[in-house]
């Protein structure tokens, strides 16, 4: 498995240096730093740190900059990342080379993680400029729990990854990127609360995103920044559970679309 | 040219657009899903700011319009994103090779352009009926909208629309790789066009990138014509969009035939 894992980040490496446009990267980058902005215009020129008080009683802090941005930064590192990693298998379907991977007896949870890895630096580099958007726009953090901070985004990450399993496998079965991504996309900038508390969502609407292991994760993570407070393992479990139900159903139904794939044309 | 060869060009490319795009259910989600569900996402981001008496945000946007100046907003955001769209897709033709063979026929290019542009807009007709209609549902006020300026600045808004995507069409002309107008456009026009926030509080610098975007003096129009207020701002949107347009509808004219010139040179019209 790691050797699988290990070669495939190389050779990810390799071709999206040498054969991919900066164009994904570049627009995410872009993107990201429009949402920074956009936040920035509506705290300092339309509010002027007008805030509600449910704010400060949902959040535990009354610091909308850091919530918004970090919230922004979230949303555009987990866009880019899952759509990174579940477009793994369309691309190679696309340009021929999945039967291949398909014969060969390497493990599919190493070829999974090797993507991963190789796209968490691609989109590391998104979440670095845009946080550094952010810092200029005037992000600025208490002391926080370090150790607690490090927890949170391992989860996060972790989430992330798992849904992009079961994304992925969607696509292969589809056959389409566009509008199951997008429309993925959409649903969970509405529902995970990364630009706003999620508690002024309606009631159901806020059960429906339990679903998503995102939006306990994101939770985590920005409350572990925004406050000096440790986070916990009972705080964890949900997510951790969450995105390990994603990753057996992402692996068992990228598993039975594959057998079926061929037979279809 | 024959007499008349301008409209039967027209007619054709949206006969051709209309059986190339009508099927498939992306119609369905690009135009009316995600804007619904980001339309949604702004309506929760504008939560946390303190609404009420004497609060900041009721002094530049009254509290019961919050929800009319979003849809507005997106309406006529939408509007323009469809013929962005237009541009946007148009690598499929180069990609596809039709674009040579369009060049190739004596048709009149320049409505070749207009018409792929005119077609994204009637394509999303039936979806800013729908949006029309909300907007109207959270109108608290009927007997405040001015109804003949209201009709005057949307078919000018259409107008500017549709030579706006003609001119991106014809940049298109110049590069296969058209998915750059999708980060030009999509957030930055959302942004300084004042579809969320309205330029009113801009500090200059943006106010300056704002008067770039068509979408701006639209939605100053559209805004003014729905709370029944037109006064010299009003008439200088309406001045200066029309008087954009034309402008615009000349560089379109002379970017075709940069462009047309290139292709004579080069011999095609693959750059790469």
């Amino acid at each position: 498995m790691w050797q699988t894992a290990i070669a495939t980040a190389l050779r990810n490496q390799r071709a999206n240096l040498r054969a991919f446009p900066w164009n994904f990267t570049l627009g995410h980058i872009i993107e990201g730093a429009y949402l920074v902005l956009v936040s920035y215009f509506s705290y300092v020129y339309l509010i002027q740190g007008d805030l509600d008080d449910r704010f400060a009683l949902y959040t535990g802090t009354n610091n909308y900059l850091a919530f918004a941005i970090i919230g922004g930064t979230m949303n555009i590192f987990c866009i880019s990342m899952m759509m990174n990693v579940s477009r793994a298998q369309i691309t190679e379907w696309r340009e021929g080379t999945l039967e291949a991977l398909l014969l060969s007896p390497s493990s599919r949870n190493g070829y999974f993680l090797g993507t991963a890895v190789q796209q968490f630096y691609r989109s590391g580099i998104v979440l670095i400029t845009v946080l550094a958007f952010g810092i200029l726009a005037g992000l600025r953090l208490p002391s926080p729990h370090l150790l607690s901070v490090l927890l949170g985004a391992l989860l996060f990450i972790l989430s992330t990854y798992a849904m992009a399993l079961v994304l992925g496998s969607v696509m292969l079965f589809t056959r389409d990127t566009y509008i199951v991504q997008n429309t993925l996309f959409a649903v969970t900038t509405l529902l995970c609360g990364f630009q706003f508390p999620r508690q002024y969502l309606p009631r159901s609407l806020q059960n429906v995103a339990e679903i998503f292991p995102l939006t306990s994760s994101l939770q985590l993570l920005r409350g572990a920044l925004l406050t000096s407070n440790a986070v916990s393992f009972p705080d964890m479990l949900p997510a951790l559970l969450l995105s390990l139900v994603y990753i057996v159903v992402g692996l068992w139904c990228t598993n039975r679309v594959e057998r079926s794939l061929f037979e279809k044309f | 040219m024959r007499p008349g060869g301008l409209w039967t060009t027209i007619a054709a490319e949206l006969s051709k657009q209309h059986r190339n795009r009508r099927k498939g259910r992306a119609t369905f989600f690009s135009l009316l899903f995600w804007p619904a569900l980001s339309f949604l996402t702004s309506y929760y981001t504008m939560k946390p700011y303190r609404t009420g008496e004497g609060s900041v945000l009721s002094r530049i946007i009254p509290d019961e319009r919050i929800p009319l100046f979003l849809l507005s907003g997106y309406l006529v955001f939408q509007l323009f994103w469809t013929v962005v769209e237009a541009a946007w897709i148009f690598e499929q033709e180069r990609k596809d090779g039709t674009v040579e063979t369009v060049f190739l026929t004596p048709a009149p290019k320049i409505a070749f352009l207009y018409g792929r542009s005119l077609y994204s807009l009637m394509h999303g007709i039936w979806m800013f009926a729908v949006f029309s209609l909300l907007t109207f549902v959270f109108v608290s006020d009927i007997s405040s909208v001015n109804w003949t300026a209201l009709t005057l600045a949307l078919l000018l808004i259409m107008v500017a629309a549709v030579v706006w995507g003609a001119l991106l069409s014809a940049v298109s002309l110049f590069s296969r790789e058209s998915s750059f107008l999708y980060y030009i456009f999509q957030t930055p026009m959302e942004l300084f066009g004042g579809v969320r926030i309205p330029p009113a509080v801009f500090p200059a610098w943006a106010t300056g990138v704002s008067t770039l975007f068509p979408v701006t003096y639209s939605l100053i129009l559209v805004r003014g014509a729905l709370y029944g207020t037109i006064g010299a701002t009003w008439w200088w949107a309406l001045g200066i969009l029309a008087a954009g347009s034309i402008v615009l509808a000349g560089c379109t004219r002379y970017v075709l035939y940069r462009a047309e010139h290139h292709a004579r040179l080069k011999g095609n019209w693959s750059l790469f």
